[in-house]
């Protein structure tokens, strides 16, 4: 089969009256010199899901951590390009980096809840932002448990270590951990991955809710997946070890009439 | 062929794990007849009088309470010194390899040079530099100071692998959520890495109880009870050198001493474990 050109889409506003939440320009990423990640335009909406798919190493992880400057955390590593979170420019040096942590939650592929309480897995984060009333972090740690539907199951166990639940339940644990903090923006890199069918359609049912109040970013391998939550879709390609946005639309247009001949045959599963 | 090779596998197999067991048992020996031998040449001269009576007729009668209490005093500064220091060291090293790449390099190759430089040599940089450079004197406190400034790499070397061990998933979750490095550490890196950081303190402290050279040219080897951190004072190593080198007739109360000082790291390395295990089942199940 003839390898298919990339070529770089023209970043199209999704909407015209609705501002977007996350503004991404440029953005390009090397770690220790090579790159990873070749210029990236695009604009997210607010509250909705925006999936992001393609194969393995295209720079989707990447282009994930850069949201929240995780990419910080990683030696010699390189960004360059804007973000804005709002009004927020992300990775300028004046940004405030645990406001913005905070702002925009990211829930990891593997659950990693931390290795004390479920109690203090929540409390911890609160005190961090300031909440000293322990009255308030309870009431928080509820409401975020309950909003993740672990609450009932639970409530008995919350001075029990947060390692002893199950795959799904400390995935949703991590989630209610990062939706304590209120965040605007939620990061998910293939949350499902590392779970089973039921614990997946429980995380499903659980973004479909948030997506009315938070703007969510989904890295996912799972089209079919992308396909039943997604609003947005990106597409991300690798050429030459990078990875590049190859095409950025609605679901049905992704889906139903994609443009660029790697989406098709991605979308059909001939690719990827 | 497979089917040929299956068994000669299992025979080398076999070998192997009884030349392993063999090896584990000569260890055990070794360590029985040590304690075995001191056991049964100490063991009828200690009692209660022998921890606590003062020193008599150069250590061949009376007890041993003014060397614990010398002992406690220099263990316990030497720890006060060296822990937080080899914390913060460790935790530079097994972060700071990004931002200051030469630094880390150089801290580690001076606490290799540190690892690897005799006791005596550091006996006489402490009695040149605390007791007389500094003006300490022959005391306690120039005796800890030196034996802080010799576990100093062995705690250092164990905290950091302790703290490389922690996943590093655990610490970009913390990061994720907005936490500070300093609460990132405290509550995440820290507890995890607990166990690792007490088995290097164990180390350290056998190391700094075992010390003899070391203490003789700084803390000297007076044995009066010592009434403050300037006082000279003999530590139960130097004492056990003492009684069975320089005094005719000492090798039984260099034996009951020698059996204390074991008794000692046997107990605060179980204290230590007592420790490790209930940190771990508050964390997991409080």
């Amino acid at each position: 089969m003839r390898p298919l050109a990339l070529r770089t889409p023209t970043p199209q506003p999704l909407s015209a009256v609705t501002r977007p939440q996350i503004r991404v320009e440029s953005l390009s990423v090397s770690y220790d010199g090579q790159l990873a990640l070749q210029e990236v335009s695009l604009e997210l909406r607010p509250r909705q899901i925006t999936a992001i798919v393609g194969p393995s190493g295209c720079g989707k992880t990447t282009f994930l951590h850069c949201l929240n400057r995780l990419t910080d955390l990683h030696p010699n590593c390189e960004v360059r390009g804007k973000i804005w979170i709002g009004n927020t420019e992300a990775h300028a040096s004046n940004c405030d980096l645990p406001s913005l942590r905070r702002r925009v939650g990211l829930i990891f592929q593997k659950p990693n809840p931390f290795p004390s309480s479920i109690r203090q897995n929540l409390h911890l984060p609160l005190k961090e932002q300031g909440m000293s009333l322990r009255e308030e972090r309870e009431a928080t740690m509820r409401d975020a448990l309950q909003r993740v539907g672990l609450l009932d199951e639970i409530d008995q166990r919350l001075d029990h270590s947060a390692t002893h639940l199950s795959g799904g339940q400390q995935q949703r644990l991590c989630i209610a951990r990062a939706l304590a903090l209120d965040p605007e923006v939620l990061l998910l890199d293939e949350p499902c991955s590392a779970l089973d069918p039921m614990s997946s359609a429980v995380i499903e049912d659980l973004l479909h809710e948030l997506r009315s109040k938070t703007t969510i970013v989904l890295v996912t391998h799972n089209l079919a997946q992308a396909r039943r939550l997604a609003d947005d879709v990106a597409v991300f390609w690798k050429e030459s070890a990078a990875g590049r946005l190859v095409e950025f639309s609605n679901r049905d247009e992704i889906f139903s009439h994609p443009k660029h001949p790697l989406t098709q045959a991605y979308i059909r599963g001939e690719r990827g | 062929m497979p089917e040929a090779s299956v068994p000669a596998a299992l025979s080398r197999d076999t070998v192997l794990h009884a030349l392993s067991a063999a090896c584990a048992v000569v260890v055990v020996g070794v360590v029985g007849a040590i304690v075995g031998e001191i056991a049964w040449r100490g063991a009828s001269s200690v009692d209660w009088a022998f921890l606590t009576a003062a020193v008599r007729d150069a250590g061949r009668s009376g007890g041993i309470g003014p060397i614990l209490v010398s002992t406690s005093w220099i263990l316990a500064i030497c720890l006060i010194v060296a822990v937080p220091l080899g914390l913060a060291t460790a935790t530079f090293l097994s972060e700071g390899e990004r931002t200051h790449p030469r630094l880390v390099a150089g801290t580690r190759r001076s606490l290799d040079l540190l690892a690897s430089t005799p006791s005596i040599v550091f006996g006489l940089f402490g009695n040149a530099l605390f007791a007389r450079g500094l003006g300490l004197g022959f005391s306690i406190l120039s005796g800890a100071l030196t034996l802080a400034c010799m576990i100093l790499p062995i705690f250092t070397h164990s905290a950091e692998t302790a703290l490389r061990q922690v996943p590093p998933e655990v610490r970009a979750g913390g990061a994720a959520l907005g936490l500070s490095d300093g609460r990132r550490w405290l509550h995440l890196t820290l507890p995890i890495a607990l166990p690792g950081i007490l088995a290097g303190l164990m180390l350290s402290i056998g190391r700094a109880l075992a010390e003899t050279a070391a203490l003789i040219f700084t803390s000297g080897y007076v044995v009066r009870l010592p009434q403050s951190w300037w006082d000279s004072g003999r530590s139960l190593s130097v004492h056990i050198y003492d009684l069975a080198l320089n005094v005719p007739g000492g090798q039984t109360r260099a034996a009951a001493s020698a059996l204390v000082l074991l008794s000692l790291l046997v107990a605060i390395h179980a204290a230590a474990q007592a420790l490790t295990r209930r940190w771990a089942s508050e964390r997991n199940d409080p």
